[in-house]
């Protein structure tokens, strides 16, 4: 299934075609759960907001409209199911930290690739991973942030300083690791 | 390392495109979800049935005539010596006379009268005195059946006696005399045999009255006080065009309470679960706003499920509908408490659709609508009835959700006791 084929998947969707939705679903699979895999802590909870964003996109998709690309309109609607996730799931757990078993390194991980960096992500406590990625990777503000998780300015960027912190403390010790490796 | 240099490592490193496995997995369970229809509840037929079962055992265990009469005799049961008599029959072709009182003789008179004073029959008195089936009509007609009953004498046994037997049964040859045996010839029977004789005291006298009809109005002292069990399926209905509304019936059950002839006061409680959808500003409906987008005013719409609970508390007037039916006129106050609320908020423009989804918090008790309605009650035995009614709501919540205008359907039954 190629992207150039997109406008015609999407208007067979419109007409409530069960195969066009799964050609659309199979097209928009790796994307969507790239970016859901930034809001899950793990695989269950990407696929749970995964899959919620999907169901909304075939189920909206009279809704979209061409001016705007498709793969933006798909990545606002995860984003806004990952936030409603973490509101469900997380939000009233603020203050409590999770633990999380250590990463353990391997030579894979040298060049930080992106999948070890998504782990470094997924590492971090829900109220700071989603301040993170809301800010660093979607470009939202402080103010809007706040606005969406229901917490101050002021909390949203404590969240951002802390969980820079923590991935600067991982890295650290990665460097350490990886200058030490072989030694 | 800078924050910026961390922020844009992580930004290159996690803006792009991983692969994943399980996507089969993963879309058995979307179109699982995109698939399935609405399920309604269907309404469970079972449960009225059920209902209606429980209600007829209720009034079929109770045992009939004596307890009932005692109820609306004031407690006392026409005990006094009864002895059947014979009485004229309609054509008053051959009377027969005994060694016993009758009652006046009268062309349509197919009451039994009870003898004003007479001593107690025992077993093995003198032939004069054995009382015979009475006769009601016609000569060759005799009673199916005499009721005997075994009451304690004053005498200190037990005796036999003959009760006066009210039956208006006829034989199937005389067909032609069913057409008399219509109500008015027997209210006009009771007020051609009243006054009775002087003998019958006045509980006994309408314990007769009340046996031989029993849709005479009772008592005011046998009325007023009477409890009244409600029980039924209520739908509401959408009056509100800006609104659509997925409410599906939900039981209610009540009671009420005689207040005299005409007036009963009554409550009545139901819960169900309630989802409703408007394109209008949540405002309208004192819905509150809950994380407004950036960008957005308003949502394009709004949608909540909750939980609902009512209390319908009032008073009603009852006029006869014809014969048989009774017409109710309500009015009164609805109670209302809601839970578990749940919003949904659709915003969308040109970029982007957004869809914010949050719980409110619940909403005690308060007054939220008066309502007003009619009803209409059909007897289906002595104290069984079913009901139909509509009722208008008008809501008058200040602060909590309102729904301006609805209205609802009751269908139940209802038990005097």
């Amino acid at each position: 299934m190629k992207t150039a084929d997109l406008p015609y998947l999407i208007k067979a969707c419109r007409e409530n075609e069960p195969q066009a939705q799964q050609q659309l679903f199979e097209l928009m699979y790796n994307y969507g759960m790239s970016v859901a895999s930034r809001y899950g802590q793990n695989r269950q909870e990407t696929e749970e907001i995964a899959n919620d964003g999907f169901l909304k996109m075939l189920r909206n998709i009279h809704l979209y409209r061409e001016e705007v690309p498709f793969k933006l309109w798909l990545r606002r609607i995860i984003i806004n199911c990952g936030i409603d996730h973490y509101r469900k799931r997380h939000a009233h757990k603020e203050g409590i930290y999770e633990l999380h078993p250590p990463i353990t390194y391997n030579r894979a991980h040298e060049r930080l690739e992106g999948e070890y960096l998504l782990q470094l992500v997924q590492h971090l406590p829900a109220q700071y991973r989603i301040v993170f990625v809301l800010h660093v990777i979607e470009g939202y503000s402080h103010g809007e942030i706040a606005k969406e998780l229901g917490i101050s300015k002021g909390t949203s960027k404590s969240n951002l300083a802390k969980a820079r912190k923590k991935l600067q403390d991982i890295l650290r010790i990665h460097q350490q690791q990886v200058q030490g490796y072989g030694k | 390392m800078e924050s910026k240099d961390l922020d844009r490592l992580f930004r290159e490193g996690l803006d792009q495109e991983f692969e994943f496995e399980g996507r089969a997995q993963q879309w058995q369970q979307i179109a699982a979800s995109l698939h399935t229809p609405n399920r309604k509840r269907r309404f469970a037929w079972w449960w009225l049935g059920l209902g209606i079962i429980l209600l007829a055992s209720l009034v079929l265990w109770q045992h009939p005539s004596k307890e009932t009469l005692a109820e609306n005799s004031e407690g006392i049961v026409p005990t006094s010596p009864l002895e059947t008599v014979h009485v004229a029959d309609l054509n008053t072709k051959q009377q027969t006379t005994q060694k016993r009182k009758t009652v006046p003789e009268k062309p349509n008179n197919a009451l039994v009268m009870p003898p004003p004073s007479e001593p107690v029959l025992k077993s093995g008195d003198s032939p004069d005195l054995e009382p015979t089936p009475a006769r009601i009509l016609g000569n060759d007609y005799q009673l199916p059946r005499t009721l005997t009953t075994l009451l304690p004498a004053n005498t200190g046994g037990i005796e036999l006696y003959k009760d006066k037997v009210y039956d208006y049964g006829f034989s199937e040859q005389e067909a032609s005399l069913s057409t008399n045996l219509t109500n008015e010839p027997k209210r006009a029977l009771l007020d051609e045999v009243d006054p009775l004789p002087s003998s019958i005291q006045a509980p006994q006298r309408q314990a007769i009255k009340l046996a031989l009809n029993p849709e005479l109005t009772p008592t005011k002292k046998a009325q007023s006080g009477s409890l009244i069990l409600m029980v039924g399926r209520q739908q509401n209905i959408n009056l509100d065009t800006a609104v659509s509304e997925n409410i599906n019936p939900s039981f209610y059950t009540g009671l009420a309470i005689r207040l005299n002839a005409k007036w009963q006061g009554f409550a009545r409680y139901s819960q169900g679960d309630v989802q409703r959808t408007t394109k209008q500003a949540p405002v309208s409906y004192n819905i509150p706003l809950v994380d407004v987008p950036i960008g957005f005013d308003t949502p394009n719409q709004t949608d909540l499920r909750y939980q609902r609970r009512m209390l319908d508390f009032g008073l009603r007037y009852q006029l006869p509908l014809g014969r048989f039916a009774r017409l109710n006129f309500q009015a009164g106050a609805q109670l209302a408490q809601y839970r578990n609320i749940e919003a949904t908020y659709l915003y969308q423009n040109i970029y982007q659709i957004q869809e914010i989804t949050t719980s409110l918090p619940n909403q005690s008790w308060h007054l939220a609508s008066l309502f007003g309605g009619v009803s209409v009650e059909v007897p289906l035995l002595p104290r069984l009835a079913a009901t139909g009614s509509y009722q208008y709501y008008r809501d008058i919540s200040k602060t909590q959700l309102r729904w301006p205008n609805s209205g609802q359907v009751l269908l139940g039954l209802q038990y005097q006791f």
